[in-house]
């Protein structure tokens, strides 16, 4: 699995409609130069977000971790070095 | 190390652990007994420790007489016993007493939470999450009123998206009420056997930080007295299915808001118009 196959998940994760929440995210703008912080997630979607990616890619995000990451390719980085592990 | 010696470290450790495990899930009345009549048994069994307590006590001049000794001497072991018990099943307290550790704390219109955070913002700090009022300048009077040195409020309409992750993984404690009815991002609880909607959030935050989640609150136990009760940590292992986990660790925070609230229904904000559809 190359950086844009784990990049094109994680999008499809973002674009995951979540019960009783109006989609806010424009999907297609987010990059991997994108910052987290600015996808457009609530605190709630954050949390929403991280659950699925830890079931997709069964994997565990460190919370100390997690607050480090600034940028989406940060993100991907990370989700394919905890799965080569 | 000799090897028998070895061994019976480990099987010491083993034992011991399997105890902690069992009572920080029994109630506090049994684990209590239990601890009792185990203080009888290592009085009446471990004689040399006890002969040792009546001579200690007999030498302090605390009592003279050999009966008395014996009785005070059997006393302090229940005592020991009760200590080492109360210690296991305070785990809720050590958590918050631990230095680093981030918490999540789930709470209710109960008693006097303005206190309840106070209290316990003065042991770590601790971030509110609250649903400011439609005034945004009563807002702000109300929000510069609570907050304290290590305490903080923020919206959760206008939260940074990680600032609950943030605070935990800095060691604070995140607390939310969770008995008010929700209109987004919630969750199909059952409360005083009602269908209700909560939010999802505490569940949320307990799944993907995997931090230490409690149930508390200060329950008024007379004129400016209060005692705070905490419950916990709920453990729960996810399945995989997001709205089932979150439902499930919702449901059991709510089951823990019910029993309070039984026990103090007086200290309950009733008020509130908690089963909307």
């Amino acid at each position: 699995m190359t950086n844009h196959d784990t990049l094109d998940i994680l999008k499809g994760l973002l674009g995951r409609p979540q019960p009783g929440v109006k989609p806010k995210i424009d999907v297609a703008a987010v990059t991997g130069a994108t910052r987290i912080d600015e996808i457009g997630l609530d605190s709630l979607a954050v949390m929403d977000f991280v659950y699925d990616v830890e079931d997709r890619f069964q994997i565990q995000i460190e919370i100390m971790d997690l607050v480090a990451l600034d940028r989406v390719s940060d993100l991907v980085a990370y989700v394919d070095a905890k799965r080569a592990v | 190390m000799n090897p028998l010696r070895g061994a019976w470290h480990r099987t010491e450790a083993v034992a011991a652990q399997a105890v902690v495990s069992l009572a920080a899930s029994a109630p506090l009345g049994a684990v209590l007994g239990v601890a009792r009549l185990a203080a009888l048994v290592a009085y009446l069994v471990w004689w040399r420790r006890r002969r040792i307590a009546a001579e200690n006590i007999r030498l302090a001049g605390v009592r003279v007489n050999k009966a008395q000794a014996r009785a005070l001497a059997r006393a302090s072991f229940t005592a020991f016993a009760t200590m080492v018990a109360e210690s296991i099943v305070a785990e809720a307290e050590a958590l918050l007493r631990r230095p680093g550790q981030g918490l999540i704390v789930a709470s209710a219109h109960l008693g006097n939470w303005e206190v309840a955070a106070r209290a316990i913002s003065m042991i770590k700090p601790l971030l509110v999450a609250y649903r400011p009022f439609n005034n945004p300048h009563l807002n702000e009077v109300a929000r510069d009123a609570r907050q304290g040195e290590h305490l903080r409020f923020v919206s959760r309409l206008e939260a940074h998206p990680m600032v609950f992750m943030r605070a935990l993984a800095d060691g604070a404690i995140v607390a939310l009420m969770i008995d008010q009815h929700a209109t987004r991002g919630r969750i199909a609880i059952q409360f005083f056997d009602r269908p209700a909607w909560a939010t999802k959030s505490v569940a949320m935050l307990s799944l993907t930080t995997r931090m230490p989640l409690l149930v508390a609150f200060a329950v008024r136990t007379g004129r400016m007295h209060y005692e705070i009760h905490a419950s916990g940590p709920i453990a729960y292992a996810r399945t995989g299915d997001r709205e089932k986990d979150a439902a499930a660790i919702t449901q059991a925070i709510t089951a823990e808001v019910e029993k309070a609230v039984r026990r103090h229904p007086e200290q309950y904000l009733w008020g509130h118009r908690r089963w909307r559809r």
